[in-house]
């Protein structure tokens, strides 16, 4: 297989790799576009998963957790 | 492509929130931000929180959107580094302010919510006019990639 080749299936592998993350980021953008502008009732769960993400972030914040994707290496 | 898509609609989402151009959501009884009130008397125990949920939301938004950044940049950093050095050098320097804009906001949402009063909420709003703005940013220091796997980008 030649280099040039190697290479473009190597890249093609990176953006099929970020389309996860881009999912979720577009998901919860929608829904709180939904929310605010569309008027749609934003239910218990959302509410609650929601304030439990934001909880535990917090916290974990606060006791001095950063995530090996925010440390220099 | 979805990326950028996501970058747009956080832009979006944070310059509606910028000039208040957005109704208050509409929150289902029983919920976290919703409050609570006593059923035999009807009485509220709690206020509803529709501002926190805004801006809890919106934080997630923007930070799972530079998590998003900085993890593929790390899973695929020798593959990046071959490409350009420049993109981990300038996430770098993201990743030092966004642990810094963390730890600001979360001792300003503790503070709000130990004392829920509309000077505290708006450090909570200020700390994340931070983060929005860090998005496009950290997304752009991916533009060498874009670049590669586009070249007729521009």
């Amino acid at each position: 297989m030649s280099p040039l080749i190697e290479q473009i299936i190597s890249f093609i592998n990176l953006a099929i790799k970020t389309a996860p993350a881009a999912k979720q980021v577009y998901e919860d953008g929608r829904a709180l576009v939904d929310a605010l502008f569309l008027g749609k009732l934003i239910t218990k769960e959302q509410q609650d998963s929601l304030m439990q993400w934001a909880d535990a972030h917090q916290a974990a914040v606060l006791s001095g957790e950063v995530p090996p994707e925010f440390k220099v290496e | 492509m979805k990326t950028r898509l996501s970058a747009l609609l956080i832009i979006a989402v944070a310059a509606m929130l910028l000039v208040g151009c957005h109704g208050v959501p509409r929150l289902q009884s029983g919920g976290a931000y919703a409050g609570n009130t006593n059923v035999a008397s009807g009485v509220a125990l709690t206020a509803p929180q529709p501002d926190l949920y805004i801006a809890d939301a919106a934080y997630k938004l923007a930070y799972d959107a530079i998590f998003g950044v900085m993890k593929f940049e790390r899973d695929n950093r020798d593959e990046l580094l071959k490409l350009s050095p420049a993109i981990k050098q300038g996430l770098d320097k993201i990743r030092l302010k966004v642990v810094d804009i963390e730890w600001r906001w979360a001792t300003a949402r503790e503070s709000y919510k130990r004392n829920p009063i509309p000077p505290n909420l708006s450090t909570v709003r200020l700390i994340l006019l931070e983060i929005q703005r860090l998005v496009p940013v950290a997304q752009a220091e991916l533009d060498p990639f874009y670049l590669h796997m586009d070249p007729q980008r521009n």
